[in-house]
């Protein structure tokens, strides 16, 4: 039992460092992206391949994923942030479709739907994992509060909030959106490979464009533009989604209904407290 | 430094915006610009700010070219703008929205990783909370944008151009709109005083007795062109202008292109 609490609260730590990434992309700059799970993607598949079949030791792979999703978030982030609102959100989504496809279908490198077994996990017991889970978890909450008080977080809120005000002030918009779309994709990829690496498998089914509408859901929930949501979001989509688990239902039912879950609690917290449990902003009016 | 203006046109969707408007401000000058609803005032002001595109024509800055460039590269080079209808940041409070007008050497993501509050924060928070005070709005420094009337941010946006110490030449978009009489008489004295530091400045006013008070010249567009550029003594004797306003709702604050 305390084996099957401490997972839950490593698989809550990984997402909470996911989710503190789109937080700063959703809840302070204001851009609804579908593809976050596409850069955690990366970050699992770079640490993955790197561990597995160079026999790179974890803290290099996990940097190195970090940096290669970080670089990819730059590279994507720096083409389509010139767009806005609801433009940008779909081109996500055709990013996020693509770069499922690439990990589907790219055999020779990511073996497609097989997948990638036998990532060598980077501690053997689970109190090591939670004390590094915990760890990443802290020090991605600590660098967005610490963004969050700064005059850049001032930046992003401002860009969020009128983008043609933020330029005719003197401010670069695109490169604002591209700065914070890199450092969203660096915390992805940093999550990403210690999910490989503590999962020790991983396959494409695992970065989809729904697996993001679940961490959209986490910092709705969790309350945008603050520190602590994305840790409180993430603890109650993952241990809602656990609960289900225990009613019984076949596998094939559990899993589009965890989705139709996920998308009833946005439509709920749209509706009654569009803020989330500790957040600053609505989505929109 | 002198902005100048050189047979600038524009059309939306078959309709002419402006036709072959010219004109100069110099550093220390007020220039007017007065017509009724949708005769092109802010199409001006916003082709000068790099949000709207001229089909023809061209603008300096001193030596410096506006065409072409971004909004934020056109603020780079000295332009501040306000808006026909305040604009803020309305999620951020009264003191950040003056703050985010204040230079952005700072706003850097390794500096906000690396470095604590320095010392030109705390400078630019001193001047907002000064302009703030002057403005009557101290008390509400901490409050959202959002939750302001029209005239209190009408007052922020004035406060926010006081801010704007590097700029050099400087939009006002209908400054007094929603300011009761005692408030408009601040900003006219506000304005006033950036002229004395030797700003250049366009400013649309519906208000024509602020025009006639303020204004060192007026230009009287009409269906996006120009009608008369003049002291505006002499530009409202003349009867032809004053048909304009009569026929075309001058004197409102409704909204227009």
């Amino acid at each position: 039992m305390t084996d099957y609490l401490m997972h839950l609260a490593i698989v809550i730590g990984i997402y909470a460092t996911l989710a503190q990434g789109l937080n700063l992309l959703l809840g302070y700059t204001g851009i609804i992206s579908v593809m976050q799970a596409s850069l955690y993607g990366v970050g699992a598949y770079i640490s993955a391949l790197m561990a597995s079949q160079a026999g790179v030791s974890f803290p290099l792979a996990f940097a190195s994923a970090s940096i290669g999703a970080a670089l990819t978030g730059f590279i994507v982030g720096a083409a389509i942030t010139r767009l806005q609102g609801d433009y940008l959100a779909l081109v996500t989504f055709g990013l996020a479709v693509i770069f499922y496809d690439v990990f589907n279908n790219w055999l020779t490198v990511t073996k497609g739907p097989m997948g990638i077994p036998g990532i060598p996990a980077a501690f053997e017991t689970k109190e090591a994992w939670l004390v590094f889970v915990a760890a990443l978890a802290v020090a991605a909450l600590l660098l967005v509060r610490r963004i969050d008080g700064s005059p850049y977080g001032r930046l992003l809120r401002a860009v969020r909030d009128d983008e043609i005000l933020a330029s005719v002030l003197g401010r670069s918009t695109q490169r604002t959106k591209t700065t914070v779309f890199t450092l969203s994709a660096f915390l992805a990829g940093a999550a990403g490979s210690v999910y490989a690496h503590y999962i020790t498998f991983i396959d494409p089914t695992s970065f989809t464009a729904m697996e993001s509408v679940s961490l959209l859901t986490m910092v709705i929930i969790g309350g945008m533009a603050s520190p602590v949501g994305p840790i409180l979001g993430a603890g109650f989509v993952v241990l809602v989604a656990e609960s289900l688990r225990f009613a019984g239902l076949p596998d094939a039912t559990a899993a589009p209904l965890r989705q139709v879950l996920f998308g009833l609690l946005i439509i709920v917290a749209m509706l009654f407290r569009p803020q989330g449990l500790m957040g600053r902003y609505r989505l929109s009016k | 430094m002198k902005l100048a203006i050189e047979q600038l046109t524009r059309r939306f969707d078959g309709i002419d915006a402006l036709i072959d408007v010219s004109c100069t401000v110099k550093a220390g000058e007020i220039l007017a610009i007065a017509g009724p609803n949708g005769s092109g005032k802010t199409t001006l002001l916003d082709i000068v700010t790099g949000l709207t595109e001229a089909d023809r024509g061209d603008i300096f800055l001193g030596d410096k070219r506006l065409i072409g460039k971004r909004p934020e590269h056109i603020a780079a080079l000295g332009v501040a703008r306000s808006f026909q209808i305040a604009r803020l940041f309305h999620g951020l409070t009264v003191l950040e929205n003056l703050i985010m007008a204040d230079a952005t050497e700072r706003e850097g993501l390794m500096s906000a990783v690396l470095r604590g509050e320095g010392v030109a924060e705390k400078r630019a928070r001193e001047r907002a909370m000064e302009h703030l005070e002057y403005l009557g709005m101290a008390a509400y420094r901490d409050t959202a944008a959002a939750k302001l009337s029209a005239g209190q941010m009408r007052r922020v946006e004035l406060g926010r151009l006081l801010m704007q110490e590097r700029a050099q030449l400087l939009l006002l978009d209908e400054p007094t709109a929603s300011l009761d009489p005692e408030m408009t008489q601040i900003a006219v004295k506000v304005i006033e005083g950036l002229r004395s530091k030797g700003k250049a400045i366009v400013l649309v006013e519906h208000n024509l007795d602020v025009v006639h008070y303020i204004a060192d010249r007026v230009m009287v567009l009409d269906q996006g062109r120009k009608m008369a550029d003049g002291k505006p003594s002499e530009v409202f004797q003349d009867l032809e202008i004053q048909a304009i306003f009569l026929g075309g709702g001058g004197n409102s604050h409704a909204s227009h292109r």
